[in-house]
């Protein structure tokens, strides 16, 4: 079997698996992009049920929290702190900024592209 | 934007799947994909979609890998139970299945998928990625790159890597 023969039959294979997704989940997707063309209308807002999506003040919250509880126990000399913890919580706390990263990132290749058409 | 996002949600969410290995967290991963395209990008040219969503989806995708790592790291330090620990939850079924299997999945028809699966699992994500976005998606360099936020020299070593890898464990297994 050369390459471009392995490379029909895998993505003939993921064909089949993406077609034969069971009910349930066919039923949930469904509903997921019914949810998510809501916001066509512009009246609706999700709200993920993720923890990692929880909204920025909660998350601000539970870092002033942890940061306390670190403070305190840290002062006692009772345990020391994980490697990397401050950025940990700038990642935890970064949701926003990785939006407006993403969405600058891409209005940049459009720019690219568009000179790349121009020229 | 309906047409397209019903044309594309199965694929993103095997991908997701094979990604993520959480049937949960992977349905979590397309939803959110596409309430972002939609919010975002829905006045956009639809040509513009199909890239524009699977980068969204690739970005969820690597932000949960880091956010994962960085909850298991607090929760560890700070002695929570992880769900793992929950003695009215079955253990095994709390257990990522990290070679992809399902009931479905084992019957015989399904082989080849599973063992697809189970390889493209033992990928590192970004090879993982170059080769679904360019082989499943067909995705040109370009495109790959832009989806995945880095060169295009890195997609072709990527993707070169993660094609060399299957063969090598696939040929011979499929029929």
């Amino acid at each position: 079997m050369n390459e471009q023969e392995f490379l029909k039959q895998a993505k003939q294979v993921l064909d089949e698996g993406a077609d034969n997704l069971d009910a349930a989940t066919r039923s949930r997707l469904n509903q997921a992009r019914q949810v998510a063309l809501q916001g066509l209308d512009g009246n609706t807002r999700y709200r993920a049920k993720s923890w990692w999506m929880l909204p920025a003040g909660g998350v601000a919250m539970a870092a002033i929290a942890i940061l306390g509880s670190v403070m305190y126990f840290r002062t006692s000399g009772l345990i020391a702190l994980p490697q990397n913890s401050i950025s940990d919580l700038e990642i935890v706390a970064s949701r926003d900024q990785l939006d407006m990263y993403e969405n600058l990132d891409f209005y940049q290749w459009l720019v690219v592209e568009e000179d790349a058409n121009a020229g | 934007m309906d047409q397209f996002l019903s044309s594309v949600e199965r694929r993103a969410y095997r991908i997701a799947k094979i990604a993520v290995g959480s049937h949960e967290d992977a349905l979590d991963l397309v939803q959110d994909a596409m309430l972002a395209l939609v919010q975002k990008y829905a006045r956009r040219d639809p040509e513009e979609w199909p890239p524009l969503f699977h980068r969204i989806l690739q970005s969820r995708i690597l932000d949960f890998y880091r956010r994962s790592k960085v909850r298991n790291r607090w929760i560890s330090w700070l002695g929570f139970p992880g769900r793992d620990d929950d003695p009215n939850e079955n253990p095994v079924d709390a257990l990522a299945d990290e070679q992809g299997r399902e009931p479905m999945q084992a019957l015989a028809n399904q082989d080849s998928m599973v063992k697809l699966e189970q390889a493209l699992q033992q990928l590192p994500l970004r090879q993982q990625q170059a080769f679904l976005l360019r082989t499943w998606e067909g995705m040109n360099v370009a495109e790959t790159a832009r989806a995945m936020k880095c060169s295009e020299g890195s997609v072709k070593t990527h993707y070169s890597r993660a094609v060399h890898t299957l063969r090598e464990k696939l040929e011979g297994h499929w029929p």
